[in-house]
């Protein structure tokens, strides 16, 4: 009978509207929560819910896009971030903390010595900015190994988070696998899911691609399978400490593994490529060797400088000068490894370690303090610091250079490079952002689920017309 | 369908990031303003730390040059006012060791030699001269006396002229002499100093003050063996010879007068070594000047232009508050 199909259906219309009123509540009630896919209630056909499914919308082009940028971002930051701790360490040269502000306040105590050199005072003076100059290469070096642990560290946590989303994800697959299979809504499981794979992009960028039965898989873009059907394993052994001796050519630095085979963490080729994880390595294995590199060579350039009979006609061929590696007496320069984080003046020439001031005008090895105005080992100790000469073990065509400036084309360096990595991590910051707009711009607009709300309110209203109508046909009939 | 909503966070998130992003530039602009400087140098410089460390770096030593340099002008103008004294000492004692010598009666001669002794005192206790406890004469050894005191260098003299058995006028000026040309004599037991300072006092870049003079300079020597002839004789020299007496104070008074060329050249030097550190010290201050403003100029912040840009972005971020209150109100949940 055509009235009963009139009724059955007004009554799917009022289904349909009160479902609709539902999901437009869920949506407005989840107006601020990132990474809720705005849902919308459509015909699929099926034959569970009279034909009417809930599509959660998602645009997935932009979502990958914006994945890879959190991870290009994250890599810039670090980076920037590590350089910026380089930078302050060596310090701006108007800084009197600074390294290059260390080097002329030991040069200018030298210079003031020379009109003085009866002075203990002024001795003394020249002995406490030499143990400022020796101070502030140690805290260098300490800034640069201490970035490095805090990169060792910063991986040890990244490949742990990993590895516990990675597993959160593939249970998560389960239960949206289990949910579809009994017609259940899966939603509100696919939001959690996102949520969890945009924690890990910034550590790897990776790809999902969608497979059967509402799972997904994850592939770095380096090419490393992270989960499909089952979640890959990542393997790190960090080191309890950093010091600039322990490193990975050395071997007491481990790479990553993934289910037990090694992968390569080199920028290049690597597999978890593109992200925080590598920016981290790179600090660790490059940016940091680098950095206490250089600081070596300063270090190494000042003992040997200061190591010259030339300088100090009391020394004997081949001994320690003014600067010394208290790891090896006399300095030796195949082991130069990790001096700057060692170097420290003469103990004849420091008198907080029992040396006596006027060694630094009668010489390391006088017998005794000698005429007090003769001023000539402190004019040489000067003229050697800014003798122009190539950093140690330089090439050809290396440029010939005072300590004070082999120190401001350290920071220079260091500066530049910072800016660098601030300018890097701005663009691929602007361009995250830029995403991330476009994504919250397809999420809940309030006024526009309010406007369908409306829309329902008058569909419910019609379809309730048709219910009260048909109602009053079938009571004329029953009249009769 | 989905182009024609805006979702409710991208317009929040937007308001928040343009909020954070102005309060940020805000905070720039208000440190320029107040400090003057720019806030961050390395930006600033494009990341070329050179040229601000060569200032520094040639700052920082200006200042020490100076400082070295106000020293040195001190040491040379005492050693100045030392040698005036010795100069107007000696001349004064020349003429009146001529005239009681040549002229004057055997008393006369007493009398000058008895002054002669006391100038002799005067004038090595102004060559051993001191400025707080560096002497300045002594060379490197600046830590004791430059001359030994006028009792003892007149004690070796006498030995001297003894041990040579000398009485006549020509050997006695001989014995001294000698003595005083000795390395062993006046050269170990008269000058007590070191070598004079071939280094010296760094004043500017490849200036180097040395400081040559030292009490044992052959004018200032010359000076002093001719003060001794005279002191000699008031020591006791020849004693009972008065022939012999007003000889040798002639001889000494002789020798002070042919010696003014002597001292004056050595005081001309000192003038010229005080000359030439007015003019580095002038150098110096001009180039001090010049490269304090150079680093100003790097690093400044030009006040105009931060104090407006302070402005512009006060005025936007109050625009920004005003939107974000105005699009807060509007919502069709109100308006239903």
């Amino acid at each position: 009978m055509s009235l009963n199909s009139a009724l059955y259906r007004a009554a799917t219309g009022l289904g349909i509207a009160s479902r609709t009123a539902e999901v437009i509540a869920g949506n407005v009630a989840n107006a601020r929560a990132e990474g809720y896919g705005r849902r919308e209630l459509v015909q699929n056909g099926l034959p569970g819910a009279g034909g009417y499914g809930v599509r959660r919308h998602v645009d997935q082009g932009l979502l990958s896009e914006r994945r890879l940028s959190d991870a290009a971002a994250a890599a810039a930051e670090t980076r920037a971030a590590f350089d910026l701790r380089l930078e302050k360490a060596l310090g701006l040269p108007d800084d009197p903390g600074s390294i290059s502000g260390r080097i002329v306040a030991f040069e200018t105590a030298l210079i003031e010595a020379a009109a003085t050199p009866d002075s203990t005072a002024a001795l003394g003076a020249v002995a406490a900015r030499a143990r400022d100059l020796a101070e502030g290469l140690r805290a260098a070096s300490a800034a640069v190994q201490d970035g490095r642990l805090a990169a060792e560290n910063a991986i040890a946590r990244d490949v742990a988070t990993l590895n516990d989303t990675l597993a959160r994800i593939e249970r998560s697959n389960a239960q949206i696998r289990a949910a579809l299979a009994q017609g259940r809504d899966t939603a509100a499981l696919e939001d959690q899911r996102q949520t969890m794979i945009d924690e890990i992009s910034e550590i790897v960028p990776l790809r999902e691609i969608a497979r059967e039965r509402g799972e997904v898989a994850l592939y770095s873009m380096g090419g490393a399978v992270l989960l499909d059907g089952r979640a890959s394993v990542v393997g790190f052994q960090p080191a309890a400490a950093i010091d600039a001796s322990v490193t990975r050519a050395g071997g007491q630095l481990n790479g990553l593994t993934i289910n037990g085979n090694e992968v390569s963490t080199e920028a290049p080729q690597g597999l978890l490529r593109g992200g925080r994880i590598e920016a981290a390595f790179a600090v660790r294995d490059a940016a940091g060797i680098a950095a206490q590199g250089r600081l070596d060579a300063l270090a190494r350039g000042l003992i040997e400088r200061f190591a010259d009979p030339a300088v100090d006609p009391t020394l004997a061929p081949g001994a320690d000068g003014a600067f010394v590696d208290p790891a090896a007496s006399p300095f030796d320069p195949a082991a130069a490894q990790g001096v700057a984080g060692r170097i420290a003046v003469a103990a004849a020439l420091d008198p907080q370690a029992g040396g006596a001031v006027w060694r630094w005008r009668a010489g390391i090895g006088a017998q005794s303090p000698g005429e007090p105005a003769a001023p000539q080992v402190l004019l040489a100790m000067r003229a050697a610091l800014i003798d122009r000469r190539p950093e140690p073990d330089a090439g050809p065509g290396a440029m010939q250079l005072s300590v004070g400036g082999h120190a401001a084309e350290m920071l220079s360096a260091a500066a530049m490079a910072r800016l660098d990595a601030e300018a890097r991590a701005d663009f691929t910051r602007a361009q995250q952002l830029h995403l991330r707009q476009l994504e919250r711009e397809g999420g809940i607009d309030t006024d526009r689920e309010l406007q369908a709300l409306l829309l329902v309110e008058q569909h419910y209203g019609a379809n309730a017309r048709v219910v009260q109508a048909v109602d009053g046909m079938l009571q004329r009939l029953m009249e009769i | 369908m989905d182009a024609l909503g805006l979702g409710d966070l991208a317009s929040s998130g937007l308001r928040a990031r343009q909020t954070a992003a102005l309060k940020r530039q805000l905070s720039r602009h208000a440190k320029e303003v107040t400090t003057g400087i720019v806030a961050d140098p390395v930006r600033h410089r494009g990341g070329n730390m050179w040229p601000l460390a060569e200032i520094e770096g040639a700052l920082t030593r200006i200042y020490a040059w100076t400082r070295n340099g106000d020293i040195q002008r001190s040491r040379l103008a005492a050693i100045e006012t030392a040698l005036d004294t010795v100069t107007t000492l000696a001349e004064r004692s020349g003429a009146s060791m001529i005239g009681a010598g040549e002229l004057g009666s055997d008393a006369q001669v007493t009398v000058v030699a008895t002054e002669t002794r006391g100038v002799f005192d005067t004038v090595i206790g102004t060559l051993n001269l001191r400025l707080g406890d560096r002497t300045l004469l002594a060379g490197w050894a600046s830590d004791g006396p430059a001359l030994a005191d006028a009792d003892t260098i007149l004690g070796a003299l006498q030995d001297a002229i003894a041990a040579a058995g000398a009485t006549g006028l020509g050997d006695i000026v001989g014995a001294v002499d000698a003595w005083f040309a000795d390395p062993a004599g006046f050269g170990t037991s008269g000058y007590l100093g070191g070598l004079p300072s071939a280094g010296g006092v760094p004043v500017a870049e490849g200036e180097v003050m040395a400081m040559p003079l030292t009490a044992a300079d052959p004018a200032l020597v010359e000076t002093l063996r001719a003060l001794a002839l005279g002191a000699l004789v008031d020591a006791g020299l020849a004693a009972g010879n008065p022939i012999l007496r007003a000889s040798l104070v002639a001889e000494g008074g002789r020798a002070l007068i042919e010696g003014a060329r002597g001292r004056v050249a050595v005081a001309a030097e000192v003038g010229a070594s005080r000359m030439r550190l007015d003019f580095i010290m002038q150098r110096n201050a001009a180039e001090g000047d010049a490269l304090g403003a150079a680093r100003a100029a790097m690093l400044e912040a030009d006040p105009l232009v931060a104090a407006s840009a302070l402005t512009e972005t006060e005025t936007q971020l109050q625009a920004l508050y005003a939107i974000t209150a105005r699009l807060s109100r509007l919502s069709l949940a109100n308006a239903l």
